[in-house]
């Protein structure tokens, strides 16, 4: 490449760059955040709640026949998601009624077998809990103060089949 | 910015020589080869997923419907591996480059299609950009073969401080727009717990913050976030400045690995593009010369000793990492441990000898 053409490719980059940065925040707001992106993670929640902290999670039930609930977090159900993957993983998927509805019946019988491996009952419905956690300051406990159940999705239901 | 000005800060603002740049590809290629490499653990798994979990972000991935079968993956990843030798030994080494940052890119690019994207794009980068530095100028089987010239282009690492700045800038902006300066928000300290408690990273130093009460410090952090993240932006224009937005940048690495657990090996590559390696090849030159005895070859003695003791450190390091000794439950892995640890104590190293310099001339300025 000569000098011209470098400096062109600069150029080229100083104004690319901002518009990119622009378009990647229109698409992220709309769908979600574009690949690949010249863009760092922004962390751009701060948690605050009233006088503490305000964290959730989402938790799996697995509703087994003779009525147990066996409890996993996302990390012990999806194992094989790497850790940086899994609250991306769980947002992206089972977050909204809507495209847990979406799901086909390739997934469903998918989620069925995944379900089976934990367990040697037969599996009857699969939950995602998403729950919110409090902790309040100034002393802030490792146990928090409240949690309550933020949304429940039914993922599939054995019982409805039989309906 | 007028034309001079421009022409200085892309053409000067950071020297190379073909020495220095082969030593650095040697490294690059050889760190990527051993830590760096896309896990193939879950390639399996990806391709098992029904095509409902297929969620690729808007881009080049959304041409597929569906994860590919675990054949396509392992054809990716025998492909950057070829690369990725190539550019070790120096063969076809700017096709190999691109090469290797293009089969980065598929790879991430199938793996963040589960509906998560890691930022580790200067994975790919670093390999895209440094190609056109003719970083197989030295050391190469393309310099052997007469098939490269010997000129050497340092624009691309002003082209990868750019981005590098940039980048570091939409990490910095968004939390301005989230409140993080708002005195009566320690984001941080959000952040800290969110990581702790949801993401059960409790290692490292993370377990001692969680009992101290300091919400001064935290909302010191926060600020001090934001001016080193939308800073560095600023930096790129002046090279002494860029490298010491590095230097703090290994320390806010090292304590964010620290207390969050969270690990950037992948910056700590594309950081190294900027040290002096040039002084490195004449150091190591120097001293295997004395631990020879004998005036080496530098085309192939040199070189060829630091691959091997490279290599062999690189093994080491893998090895206790995949022994697990330590960090046992933990994400944090040793390697990216030790390497962030190291960079860190290579800055305070560099540093206090700079200011100590510094001061020495002062001193020596004021008695004359």
């Amino acid at each position: 490449m000569n000098k011209h053409q470098v400096k062109n490719l600069f150029i080229f980059f100083l104004i690319f760059l901002p518009l990119q940065y622009a378009m990647v925040g229109v698409i992220g707001d709309k769908i979600s955040e574009p690949w690949p992106a010249f863009v760092f993670p922004g962390f751009k929640n701060v948690y605050v709640y009233e006088d503490g902290y305000e964290l959730s999670n989402a938790v799996v039930e697995i509703h087994l026949q003779n009525s147990e609930i066996i409890e996993l977090s996302p990390k012990e159900f999806f194992p094989e998601i790497p850790p940086s993957q899994i609250s991306g993983f769980m947002r992206t998927h089972f977050s909204g009624r809507e495209k847990i509805n979406s799901f086909d019946i390739e997934t469903d019988e998918w989620l069925l077998n995944h379900a089976g491996q934990f367990t040697s009952q037969d599996v009857n419905e699969i939950h995602i809990v998403w729950l919110k956690k409090y902790y309040s300051k100034p002393r802030i406990m490792s146990v928090p103060d409240s949690t309550f159940t933020d949304n429940r999705f039914e993922l599939l239901s054995r019982s409805n089949d039989y309906e | 910015m007028n034309s001079q000005k421009l022409d200085r800060w892309i053409f000067e603002s950071f020297s190379v020589t073909p020495e220095g740049l082969g030593f650095f590809r040697i490294t690059f290629s050889l760190f990527i080869l051993f830590f760096l490499m896309p896990d193939t653990s879950n390639f399996g798994y990806l391709s098992s997923l029904p095509a409902d979990f297929y969620s690729p972000p808007p881009g080049p991935m959304m041409l597929l419907n569906e994860f590919p079968p675990e054949p396509v993956f392992w054809l990716i990843y025998g492909l950057l591996f070829i690369s990725l030798c190539f550019l070790l030994i120096g063969y076809e080494t700017r096709k190999s480059s691109i090469a290797a940052g293009i089969f980065i890119l598929l790879l991430k690019g199938l793996a963040f299609s589960i509906g998560k994207i890691n930022h580790d794009l200067l994975l790919a980068v670093v390999p895209l950009v440094m190609a056109f530095s003719n970083w197989g100028a030295a050391f190469s089987v393309d310099a052997a073969r007469g098939k490269t010239v010997t000129k050497v282009n340092s624009w691309p690492l002003t082209l990868l401080a750019l981005l590098i700045g940039f980048m570091m800038f939409t990490a910095g902006f968004p939390k301005i727009l989230g409140g993080w300066l708002d005195p009566a928000t320690q984001a941080t300290e959000g952040h800290f717990l969110n990581q702790f408690f949801t993401k059960e990273r409790q290692a490292l130093l993370a377990e001692y913050i969680f009992y101290i009460e300091m919400d001064y410090i935290w909302e010191l952090m926060d600020w001090g976030t934001i001016v080193f993240e939308t800073g560095f932006l600023f930096a790129v224009f002046n090279s002494r400045w860029f490298k010491l937005f590095i230097c703090i940048a290994v320390l806010f690495h090292f304590s964010t690995l620290a207390i969050l657990n969270i690990a950037f090996l992948v910056n700590y590559i594309a950081y190294a593009a900027f040290l002096d390696w040039d002084k490195i090849f004449k150091i190591f030159h120097e001293w295997s010369r004395n631990l020879t005895g004998r005036v080496q070859q530098t085309t192939i003695g040199t070189p060829a000793i630091y691959g091997i003791l490279l290599l062999t450190g690189f093994s080491i390091i893998k090895m206790i990492a995949n022994s697990d000794l330590f960090f046992g439950d933990s994400e944090i892995a040793f390697h990216e441990f030790y390497f962030s640890a190291l960079a860190m104590v290579l800055i305070l190293y560099l540093g206090i000898g700079k200011i100590k310099t510094t001061l020495e001339e002062r001193l020596k300025l004021s008695f004359t």
